[in-house]
């Protein structure tokens, strides 16, 4: 399991707004945002590869009962893990749960790295409700793991 | 629908950008926006314009009258304190606007003159207008309420049905809050809360308590008042000539010189209860105050439920609180889902366990409206199938949370 396979990352892009899209694998994409599962805004125009977790780094037959989340972005600084969801309700804790489960896998395979910012997002576009404070999971989560999470995300800021 | 519009009005600047200005006031209207908003101001000034409709259709004054220069600077605004709040000076761009449509009467202020143009009254039900105020816990929180010389005209007729209220417990009722009950010691003139294990006067009380004992009491007397009193003969319309001896009374009340005009509006109240009223218009500010999340919604369901009493009952609330603005949505999704049901006892029972019938809202009738202190601008928030839109200030400030949080995190994270 190479989470920095190359024929799982797409070519590095650096507009300032794409989408990401669910599939076989995710993807990324500039066209029709109403389809985009999580919107990235990367204003500072940083190139951005995105890593398919799901399918490609990890295929759907290996490691069977571990979870895994859709996909990982990266640049120089930062490396942004995202699970994409499209449920309108009982989805969150499982969401988190996946996060969590590839935020093991990459410890245990690549220690820290050298990313300065580590953090890990769940994205659902049909949930935009009312916010939960998540201040006890995301101060356990950085402490165990050193990543920042967010897991009530619609949009992606690098 | 009822409808007003407000433009420079304190901290009203802009009114409501959209549909020329005029925000619909459905059954149940929620205003949310920080504290110097404009929600509460709005919210009297809704009460306010209620009042001269009813008084007008009420003969408590003509359209003569109240069209004499500064009536509503000198006769109505000083009832909730907010005279200053009106701008007659400078360019005619920046002085007050005020336009309310009613079912009885439009209503207008330009230039510290109002004018009042009659409508078809036979649409027009004539209600009970109460404001509950903020300030009630004080009422709840003193010994003997009766005796302070309160400043404000509104809380003085609110602790005058507050007093009313009281009188009328005949035995003791359940709170909707903790399952504890109120009973009123008629000899010693003193509320007490009860549970099974203690008993405690209401001024030793939580300020929970002291907050909703006022606010439910009132809206529970008022809303029974005006029910029965259309149920029963009382409630009957006034004959002609009874009318025309109420509005010569009323007239005499209004040229009295000896009379205070806190004095004439007491008087005016004690005659008019002549007049049946056949729907309760109840403004509550800031429910939620002093309350725990859970409770917050059992007041909330109370308030709705006697809302829901009589079909042109109506309840504008002010808030800051996350968990009202929920309670709705929930409220008004329940009350779409009901209709999905058709003869499904079981899933009706289900419903019923969540959210009785009575506790529903219909979407269509119900309004969120958002204050902006920065430009003095309103907002109307999105509803879908009366669930409202996460995009509104109370949800961005919990997420404000989160993202502080992150913020804090990320400075640790480059500090390593």
């Amino acid at each position: 399991m190479d989470f920095h396979n190359p024929s799982c990352q797409e070519a590095p892009r650096s507009e300032p707004k794409f989408g990401i899209c669910d599939g076989a694998i995710a993807y990324s994409s500039l066209i029709n945002p109403t389809s985009w599962i999580a919107e990235v805004r990367n204003q500072s125009g940083l190139p951005v590869t995105l890593t398919a977790i799901d399918g490609c780094v990890i295929l759907r037959h290996e490691l069977p009962g571990i979870r895994r989340c859709d996909c990982m972005l990266t640049t120089g600084d930062h490396l942004y893990l995202v699970e994409l969801k499209e449920e309108k309700s009982g989805w969150k804790n499982g969401a988190i749960a996946q996060l969590l489960s590839t935020i093991q896998l990459y410890s245990d395979t690549n220690g820290r790295g050298d990313f300065k910012h580590r953090k890990a997002f769940t994205c659902n576009r049909k949930s935009r409700r009312f916010q939960e404070i998540d201040h006890e999971l995301n101060r356990k989560v950085f402490r165990k793991y050193g990543f920042r999470i967010d897991a009530q995300a619609t949009i992606v800021v690098i | 629908m009822t409808k007003i519009r407000v433009k420079n009005f304190g901290p009203i600047k802009l009114g409501f950008p959209e549909q020329g200005g005029w925000m619909d006031i459905p059954k149940f209207c929620v205003f949310i926006g920080n504290q110097g908003s404009g929600k509460s101001t709005l919210a009297k000034l809704y009460s306010t314009f209620t009042w001269i409709e009813k008084a007008l259709v009420r003969g408590d004054f003509n359209e003569k009258w109240l069209g004499r220069k500064n009536k509503l600077l000198n006769q109505f605004l000083p009832y909730h304190r907010i005279a200053e709040y009106l701008v007659d000076s400078g360019e005619i761009s920046d002085q007050t606007e005020i336009d309310y449509e009613g079912d009885a009467f439009s209503i207008s202020y330009r230039e510290s003159f109002l004018t009042a143009i009659p409508k078809n009254e036979s649409t027009y039900k004539l209600p009970q207008v109460m404001y509950v105020p903020a300030e009630r816990n004080f009422i709840a929180y003193v010994k003997s309420p009766k005796e302070l010389k309160l400043s404000s005209e509104s809380l003085k007729e609110f602790l005058t049905e507050f007093e009313n209220a009281k009188q009328d417990l005949k035995s003791s009722i359940k709170l909707p809050v903790n399952g504890v009950d109120l009973d009123y010691d008629r000899l010693n003139d003193v509320m007490n809360i009860r549970t099974s294990s203690y008993k405690i006067g209401l001024t030793d009380s939580s300020s929970g308590f002291q907050s909703i004992v006022p606010m439910f009491l009132v809206s529970r007397f008022l809303t029974h008042k005006v029910k029965e009193s259309l149920l029963s003969d009382v409630g009957e319309p006034m004959s002609p000539k009874e009318l025309s001896r109420f509005r010569k009374a009323i007239a005499e009340i209004f040229t009295n010189k000896s009379l205070k005009e806190d004095q004439k509006r007491a008087a005016i109240q004690v005659l008019s209860e002549k007049f049946n009223k056949s729907a309760f218009i109840n403004t509550v500010e800031e429910p939620e105050q002093n309350l725990f999340p859970t409770s917050q919604w059992e007041m909330l369901k109370s308030l709705v439920s006697y809302a829901n009493e009589l079909p042109d009952n109506k309840l504008l609330i002010t808030t800051h609180s996350p968990y009202i603005l929920n309670w709705f949505s929930i409220s008004g999704l329940a009350f779409e889902i009901s209709k999905k049901l058709d003869e499904n006892e079981e899933l009706k029972n289900k419903l019923n366990r969540l959210l009785l019938a009575k506790e529903r809202v219909d979407p269509s009738s119900l309004a969120f409206y958002e204050f902006s202190e920065v430009d003095g601008s309103i907002r109307k928030l999105n509803t879908t199938e009366g669930v409202v839109s996460g995009n509104n200030f109370l949800n961005d400030y919990l997420r404000e949370s989160n993202v502080m949080l992150d913020e804090l995190l990320e400075i640790e994270e480059l500090a390593v």
